[in-house]
């Protein structure tokens, strides 16, 4: 009985310790352990080594936006189960993670495949968000950052703690370098002179503060810090008592040298790396290097082994995360060629001999993987490849690092029988399928297909006729890319059109590009286009990397402006310009863009016949230099000639000119500092002008002005402008001031101003003025007023008619606004403006910037909205604007539109409310006056929305008495009563939010019509008739 | 540093200092000038030479549209020829070309032109009908209500003609109700043969 009692007090014992672990499954308990035989990590009482890897998900074509976590529950597992096999398969028992994986994910792969997350918070390392402020350079001795980054890592150890498979904290990413270094990209490693104690101190004090929090917060996990190399170490003895864990990103090559052995004196914690590694690319040979990679890694495993506890050397090494597990085709650049796998090395370092060349960059970000990396499915879902090391790795992980046969000599003996040589072939083979599923030097890179279909007919007093028409549009796109080497790459796209529809409400259409030539033979409503019209080159571009230079070229493909490299004066523009560029059949942007290296680092030419809408044939050239805070920049635009009407895309034309301009620019901390000057068309001087100045007399012919005879000047050439920045967290301002000679043209600073303000300086010359605005943060709002003010030197030419006295014989000419081509100058953006702008914002993610181009896709908040208002006073006219006809014909209109006072307002709001739902929309009210000479101030509205509810794509959008979509509606004042748009969409296979494998749909347009439209008749008999217009269709569209 | 302040304020200073007060505008005295022919085509399409002759008062203007007609009907042959001639380099019509031509013809005829160049004043009148019949032959011309046009073809050719020159290529036929009419040579129907 005594027996039974015991036996059954022991059941129920086990039963309830069975329970207590099943039911509230502890976090694990991570600790580091010193004895005589130097440091381990255990892990529940197990020694564990760290054969770590630094993990993460990113499909080629996606950047940092994207995030695997954000993704449905199906998908994330299907890519889990794609990746965890393979690492555990390899020895892999760690992984690196920001804090944005959710805990239950952290737990499912620990459950699963055994493997611990180390949870890493970066400390304000690519910024920091302080009361609702986004603030990319973080200053470490600002009280409220601190605060801010304080309380997001006590919210992470919050999130974590309680979670199985967290192994430990990691803080910062190599926030010393961060020190240093001017963008989010890798740079070349700051050097021993580059070391900034005061700047740094702040850094580490904040490093152990956490630490102790951390400590006292969880007791269950160790602290480790990701520190750049063993940079600022001192400090880190000094102020990182409570750090458990010495780690660091170290890439010093094959040997770390003396780094375990310093660690080891200076600070006696246990070293782990948290990035290592090796490209594998070939920077000197430009191939790619697998054998090179696994070889640096091998050499690197083995030092940790010959340096982990009881191996007689260091004996801190606790194992290491490999950098990384596939490539990160985002990396160079980050927003652009996102599909493309660069092979553009953006730093040096001689630790890696095999491609090393002195004064040139040999590391390739792109290229970090231990795995190559498939194109993605519409879901994001790859496939990976693994490479040499994978392969070399997983025999070498099979050594048992505290076993206690695993002696110094049989590490040597371990390590020494892998040669990466014998791991190659099994990489090749994969590698060898993978291209013969795709021929890399030539190849048909993308195809689409697009079928659209359309009903319309008119209504009322319009040209349109109410007999409903059908036609059809068929349209394909082929792309074919070239790449015979890895430093040369060329894309073309042709076009070839099938049948194009003549009845759509917009004619004008980059299908429809053999409109004109039917105008001209007085068939507009012929299909019979020419061979030549119906294939045609759609885009080009092509990419040349050289050791001293890189060379692109570009036919229709945009590309970005200099303004962040010094272009103060905007004389190189940028040249994206969505839909304008097909539906004007632009021939532009056309041209080159060559960038030095080496001996050459920091000039930039771009020459083309058109390299920017309307730019005429030439050259642009800069040089900038940038140190320590400071830069120069000297550049030079010439042209070359004009582009005839003939040759030119449909842009206003401009006169050839030339340009010179010098500007410097400094920066410390928050401030910035930036002024220039420049030399516009110098071959100007001499020429002759009018203007008029009021008098109290009669004046000319009794128009109250004095006509002055005058001629350009060599000080109407120059111009000079200063902008002063300063950022100091929730509060952003700046002043801007210039003052520009008669004929000093260039473009407006291009650079984007803490936020999303529309008013900007006009970049012609003959003004002067100003710019200030100020944008403040307070918790996830901000506001933003800002003010413009500028006036012409010389104001716009009044119109006066000529005369001639028959008694006298005295001729008195005419006057009228100035034109940019008859003229050496014309008032046109420069007129004479008071301006003021409130925006307000309220963004409650600002690590997804409201204000990017592609925000609308990117935007990950609940709900995210802006509005603004603007109000310009202009007491006086301006000068004549050039106009374009339907036909794309120019003309300089004969005079301009008066004085006229505009508000405008705006509205976007882009909201998330669930998963796989998005939502993005706009308003619009405001007063505007025509581009050409029409006197009618029109009053417009409207606005417009997109649900994007996977697979749904739905768009609406409404306009009330606004002009139509082209440029002429504008230049004509052609304005619509009510227009009204609506298109359903069903998307398969998704390669980003809005761009699908296939979609399709259908689509209707309708607008009234009234004596101000475009296409509206006349009725003699009822002069206030109206008409209406209407079409809808399908389309089908195929993109593989 | 300081130096190179003081350089640039002055040079800044020098330039403003060079910058002279422009003259106001007043009008351009049109008449009574003695026509002097800077070459053997101006005033005849294409030639724009007029822009940039410095005796043309209409060099920096555009006549107006009922200002050209006053100038026309002011009397003074050398001003309606510059008026006219301006407005062919800018407007390139018909009637431009026209009213160029036909004042040539009457500085010709009345001798507002050295006696030295009056060969080549009628010899430019000759081009400039002759640019019409080439460049504009289907031009018109109105009446004073601006709705009952006139070909210009046939005072071109008559004009070439009272000048001693041959119209080539052109030739006058005779219509019903119209009278005489210029026409093209390969438009002259052929004569109907007898029955």
């Amino acid at each position: 009985m005594h027996l039974s009692a015991r036996l059954l007090g022991c059941l129920l014992a086990g039963c309830l310790s069975l329970w207590a672990t099943s039911a509230v499954a502890a976090p694990n308990f991570v600790q580091t352990v010193k004895d005589a035989q130097g440091w381990r990590l255990m892990v529940d009482g197990r020694p564990t080594m760290v054969f770590g890897m630094n993990w993460g998900y990113m499909p080629i074509g996606q950047n940092y936006a994207w995030v695997l976590w954000h993704q449905p529950d199906d998908v994330i597992e299907e890519a889990l189960r794609g990746e965890m096999p393979l690492m555990k398969a390899m020895g892999i028992n760690v992984i690196r993670q920001y804090p944005d994986i959710p805990p239950k994910w952290v737990e499912w792969i620990y459950e699963n495949y055994g493997i611990y997350t180390v949870v890493n918070h970066t400390m304000g390392r690519y910024g920091v968000s302080v009361n609702g402020a986004w603030i990319p350079n973080t200053d470490y001795s600002n009280p409220a950052v601190r605060k801010a980054i304080t309380a997001e890592v006590d919210a992470v150890v919050a999130k974590y703690q309680g979670t199985r498979g967290v192994l430990m904290y990691l803080l910062g990413n190599e926030n010393n370098y961060g020190l240093s270094w001017t963008s989010f990209e890798a740079e070349n490693l700051p050097t021993a002179e580059q070391k900034d104690v005061a700047r740094a101190e702040p850094l580490y004090t904040l490093f152990g503060e956490l630490a102790t929090r951390i400590k006292k917060a969880d007791t269950h996990h160790p602290v480790a810090i990701a520190n750049g190399d063993l940079g600022y170490i001192e400090l880190i003895a000094k102020h990182g008592k409570d750090i458990d864990i010495m780690a660091s990103n170290v890439y010093r090559g094959a040997s770390s040298r003396d780094l375990f052995e310093k660690v080891a004196t200076v600070l006696d914690k246990p070293f782990m790396y948290s990035e290592f590694g090796s490209d594998a690319f070939d920077a000197k040979r430009k191939i790619e290097s697998p054998e090179e990679q696994a070889g640096y890694l091998r050499a690197q495993w083995e030092e940790i082994y010959s340096h982990a506890h009881g191996k007689n050397r260091a004996q801190n090494a606790i194992g290491g995360l490999i950098f990384q597990w596939s490539d990160g085709w985002w990396k160079h650049k980050q927003v652009e060629n996102l599909d493309v796998h660069d092979t553009t090395a953006t730093w040096a370092t001689a630790a890696y001999p095999h491609d090393f060349v002195e004064g040139q960059n040999n590391m390739n970000e792109e290229w970090f993987g231990i795995t190559a990396k498939d194109v993605p499915d519409g879901r994001g879902i790859h496939r990976v490849r693994p490479r040499t090391a994978y392969y070399l790795l997983q025999e070498a992980f099979r050594l048992d690092p505290y076993a206690p046969e695993t002696t110094p000599e049989v590490i040597r003996a371990h390590f020494g029988r892998l040669m990466p040589q014998s791991y190659a072939p099994f990489y090749r083979a994969d590698k060898a399928e993978a291209l013969a599923q795709q021929n890399a030097k030539l190849r048909i890179s993308r195809m689409q297909l697009r079928l659209d279909s359309v009903f319309s007919a008119g209504r009322g007093s319009v040209e349109r006729s109410e007999d409903t028409r059908f036609d059809t549009t068929q349209s394909a796109y082929v792309d074919v890319t070239a790449q015979p080497t890895s430093d040369i790459r060329a894309r073309m796209s042709f076009n070839l059109v099938g049948n194009v529809a003549q009845n759509r409400l917009n004619p004008i259409f980059y299908e429809n590009r053999g409109r004109d030539l039917r105008q001209a033979e007085g068939d507009p409503a012929g299909t019979d286009l020419s061979a030549l019209e119906r294939i045609a080159l759609y885009q080009a571009e092509f990419e040349i990397d050289q050791p001293w230079f890189r060379l692109e070229g570009y036919y229709r493909v945009g590309h970005y402006h200099w303004g962040d490299e010094g272009d103060f004066f905007g004389l190189y523009q940028e040249a994206f310009y969505g839909p304008n560029i097909d539906i004007y059949n632009a021939r532009s942007p056309l041209g080159m863009e060559f960038e030095g290296k080496k001996g050459l680092e920091g000039l930039k030419i771009a020459f083309g016949p058109e390299m920017y809408w309307g730019a005429n044939p030439g050259f642009i050239a800069k040089y900038h230099r940038k140190m320590r805070g400071f830069e120069f920049t000297l550049m030079h635009h010439e042209d070359l000639g004009t582009n005839g009407d003939g040759d030119s895309t449909l842009a206003i034309p401009v006169r050839r000119g030339r340009r010179t301009t010098l500007g410097f620019g400094m920066e410390s901390g928050g401030v910035r500092f930036d002024i220039g000057g420049i030399m516009a068309n110098s071959g100007f001087v001499g020429e002759q002008f009018f203007w008029a100045e009021e008098t109290s007399g009669r004046g000319y012919r009794d128009s109250g002005q004095r006509i002055l005879d005058d001629e350009i000047q060599l000080i109407d050439t120059l111009g000079a402008k200063a902008r002063l920045t300063v950022n100091t967290g929730a509060l952003q301002w700046y002043l801007h001031g210039n003052l520009k000679g008669l004929v000093a043209d260039a473009g407006a600073d291009p650079r984007q101003r803490f936020t999303g303000w529309q008013l900007n300086e006009s970049g012609q010359g003959n003004h002067f003025g100003g710019l200030a605005g100020m944008a403040y943060s307070f918790g996830t709002f901000q506001i933003a007023p800002h003010v413009l003010y500028q006036k012409p030197l010389i104001g716009p030419m009044p119109l006066i008619p000529d005369a001639l006295s028959t008694e006298s014989g005295i001729y008195y000419r005419g006057f009228s606004a100035r034109n940019q081509i008859d003229n050496p100058f014309a008032v046109i953006s420069n007129r004479e403006t008071i301006a003021a702008e409130f925006l307000m914002v309220y963004d409650p993610t600002p690590g997804t910037w409201f204000w990017q181009w592609d925000n609308n896709l990117r935007e990950d908040a609940d709900f995210a909205a802006s509005a603004s208002f603007i109000y310009r006073h202009q007491p006086t006219s301006r000068d004549a604007r050039f106009g374009v006809t339907e036909a794309g014909a120019f003309f300089p209109f004969a005079a301009a539109p008066p004085a006229q006072d505009l508000w405008e307002t705006n509205v976007r709001w882009i909201a998330n409310p669930t998963r796989g739902l998005r939502m993005v929309g706009t308003l619009f009210a405001g007063n505007a006056q025509a581009r050409g000479d029409d006197t009618r101030v029109i009053l417009r509205s409207g606005g417009d929305l997109t649900v994007l509810a996977l697979p749904l794509d739905v768009r609406m959008g409404v306009a009330f008495n606004d002009w139509g979509p082209y440029d002429f509606h504008r230049d004509f004042n052609l304005t619509f009563p009510f227009q009204g748009r609506f298109e359903l969409g069903y998307m398969m296979g998704m390669r980003e939010l809005n761009v699908a494998m296939a979609r399709f749909g259908v689509r209707g347009l309708f607008r009234t019509l009234d004596q101000y439209s475009e296409g509206y008749v006349v009725n003699p008999m009822d002069t206030g008739a109206t008409g209406s217009e209407w079409e809808v269709g399908t389309y089908m569209h195929l993109d593989l | 540093m300081k130096q190179l302040t003081t350089l640039f304020v002055c040079g800044l200073l020098l330039c403003l200092g060079c910058v002279d007060a422009p003259p106001y505008y007043y009008a351009e005295i049109v008449g009574g000038q003695t026509f002097v022919p800077i070459n053997e085509t101006i005033g005849a399409y294409p030639d724009d030479s007029v822009i940039g002759d410095s005796a043309n008062p209409f060099a920096h203007a555009t006549p107006g549209l009922e200002t050209r007609w006053d100038i026309e009907s002011y009397g003074d042959p050398v001003a309606a020829f510059y008026s006219w001639a301006t407005l062919l380099v800018r407007e390139p019509t018909g009637e431009n070309q026209f009213y160029a031509a036909l004042n040539l013809q009457r500085i010709y005829q009345v001798g507002r032109a050295d006696e030295a160049d009056l060969s080549a004043v009628r010899d430019l009148a000759i081009a400039g009908y002759t640019a019409l019949l080439e460049s504009f032959p289907e031009s018109v011309t109105y009446d004073a209500t601006g709705t009952i046009a006139f070909n210009l073809a046939t005072p071109a050719y008559q004009g070439i003609v009272e000048l001693g020159g041959v119209p080539r290529g052109w030739t006058l036929v005779v219509t019903e109700g119209e009278g005489r009419v210029a026409v093209k040579t390969h438009d002259v129907p052929p004569p109907l043969e007898a029955p």
